[in-house]
């Protein structure tokens, strides 16, 4: 990699070059579809397992941090054997598409939402629930004010999960392809095509994803250390 | 009339519950608190006082309904009843907000909503703090908010879980202001303390709590007021019923005088001695409490009760019908 490479990078960067723009649309676009599933799915969950004690309680929350961890590769090659051919949900032909990605996506980001979203919660003034109860809240209305009141904890949880899809590479590469102007992400290009000698690109795009990753860093910050506190 | 009825009222947890703390923590199958039965009068300040862990907590959020009895029932007359706790949880918003959101859950009409919410902060005070940001008030602010925001529903019956144990001494007396004149308006006002000056200036009904049980009130609470001692060495407090005793001289807006039972001695004469209080009186009744103290309740006027050792009354012959004078100290009288 040499001098050149950086200042074609840099240009790259302030032409909005055309498949540098699409690259890093692809990639918001997956992480940000992914993140509002797996966030419509798991925070939900999250609150209903904080706001209730039963048997097994302890085993799914511990199962669910474990999978916070999942290695990446991992998960491509679960929903890989769904989507191939041969596997169960073959017909529906979504391998190597966006849908599939955002699939992969998804699951990684289940147990992120879950996990951060439950610790906080259960985190909330124990008094919480006693006085929505005594004055006179119904069950919805209860639930709700809970995740108002747990707003920072959901946010932070929605922003941490978007932030580890956003900058993986295993799910993305096992289940999009890399193909270009289809499923081709910062990650899979970086990737692929600083093997490939692009270095310009991959240098462009390793600048928008450090902006991205500084970007949802600073917002969970804040909201940690300015809001967190009155939360 | 009665507000509130407890019969035969047993509470233990069935099982261990890590979270829901009940003032103590709670362990399977115990008894934390046994009331056979306790009536709370409608429109009068009734006051738990007991130590920690006597079961305050537990009977208030029975009487609230966040804890169900394992046994027995309690009866309600209001259909509102709201529990204010020790260490509100304020909504992180603004102070009009939560004492708004009852009402919004309750689709009421936004103006009325405005009226009754600034009718609520007006009433503990707190017009100038609607927009003030709620977790950012100090204890005793937050403590009038969190009433506010129960008095918006217009509750028949106010519960409130040691509502002065964390807050200053000024806004102690806008609380107790405050509970005054709900319960003269009609409201139950059900609250525990730590606070004896504050038990006694405010209750109508003392509630005396250990382990988990009501005990009888070991002090006798005389309603009434202190009287101007002028240039003299000795207070004067009138009881409500005429009668005066004699108290230690002290200013201010006295309205209870509180002798400990155990400080009245009682004798079938006229004592002489440095003593200043000597009441005559009949004995109305004579009841057992514990293996060797007997209650004598004695009708002096106004009600008397003095605490003996069994073996005075067998030595007096006290019983029900008999003229006793009842005898102590000025100095034994505290005003509250």
């Amino acid at each position: 990699m040499n001098r050149e490479a950086f200042v074609e990078a840099f240009h790259l960067l302030l032409s909005l070059d055309r498949e540098l723009v699409l690259i890093t649309f692809n990639s918001l676009r997956f992480a940000l579809a992914s993140t509002v599933i797996a966030s419509i799915i798991a925070t939900p969950l999250g609150v209903a397992i904080a706001l209730r004690e039963f048997r097994g309680k302890r085993f799914l929350v511990s199962t669910a941090h474990t999978l916070m961890g999942l290695p990446t590769v991992v998960v491509g090659l679960l929903v890989f054997s769904l989507l191939s051919r041969s596997g169960p949900l073959g017909g529906l032909g979504l391998l190597f598409s966006p849908a599939a990605v955002i699939i992969g996506q998804s699951v990684l980001a289940l147990p992120i939402v879950f996990s951060l979203v439950y610790s906080g919660l259960s985190r909330l003034d124990p008094e919480l629930r006693e006085t929505l109860l005594t004055l006179g809240a119904s069950p919805l209305q209860r639930t709700t004010k809970i995740i108002q009141e747990g707003r920072i904890a959901v946010a932070s949880a929605i922003l941490t999960a978007f932030g580890r899809v956003v900058g993986e590479v295993g799910t993305a590469m096992m289940l999009g392809g890399n193909i270009r102007w289809y499923t081709r992400t910062i990650t899979t290009a970086i990737a692929l095509e600083t093997q490939k000698g692009a270095f310009a690109l991959s240098v462009a795009l390793g600048v928008v994803l450090l902006i991205v990753a500084f970007g949802v860093n600073f917002g969970l910050n804040y909201l940690i250390r300015f809001r967190g506190s009155v939360a | 009339m009665i507000n509130m009825h407890i019969r035969g009222v047993r509470f233990s947890y069935g099982e261990p519950r890590p979270r829901q703390a009940a003032g103590s923590a709670g362990q399977a199958g115990q008894t934390l608190l046994e009331i056979p039965h306790l009536a709370i009068r409608e429109g009068t300040i009734s006051v738990l006082i007991g130590d920690n862990g006597s079961g305050k907590t537990t009977l208030l959020k029975l009487l609230a309904g966040l804890l169900a009895p394992s046994s027995g029932t309690i009866e309600t007359a209001s259909e509102t009843v709201v529990l204010v706790h020790q260490r509100p949880y304020l909504f992180a918003e603004s102070v009009r907000a939560n004492v708004t959101w009852p009402l919004k859950i309750r689709r009421v009409r936004r103006d009325e909503r405005r009226d009754r919410v600034d009718r609520a902060l007006e009433q503990v005070g707190l017009t100038a703090f609607a927009r003030r940001w709620a977790p950012s008030l100090s204890g005793g602010e937050k403590q009038r908010v969190a009433i506010a925001r129960a008095l918006v529903l217009q509750p028949g019956a106010l519960l409130l879980d040691e509502p002065t144990s964390t807050i200053d001494a000024a806004s102690v007396r806008a609380i107790e202001t405050v509970l005054r004149r709900l319960a003269d308006g009609g409201t139950t006002v059900v609250m525990s303390t730590h606070n004896e000056a504050s038990a006694y200036r405010l209750a109508d009904e003392l509630i005396s709590m250990a382990g988990g049980r009501l005990v009888p009130l070991r002090v006798n609470i005389l309603h009434g007021s202190a009287l101007d001692h002028g240039e003299e060495h000795i207070g004067r407090f009138r009881v409500t019923d005429g009668k005066e005793i004699y108290c230690p001289t002290a200013t201010g807006d006295f309205t209870r005088a509180v002798v400990r039972m155990e400080d009245i001695i009682l004798s079938t004469e006229e004592m002489t001695g440095s003593a200043q209080n000597h009441l005559f009186g009949t004995v109305r009744a004579v009841a057992a409490v514990g293996d060797e103290l007997v209650r004598v309740d004695l009708d002096c006027g106004f009600s008397l009760s003095a605490l003996v050792t069994q073996r005075s009354v067998e030595e007096l012959c006290i019983a029900p019908g008999m003229q006793v004078c009842a005898t102590f100290k000025a100095s034994a009288v505290c005003l509250y």
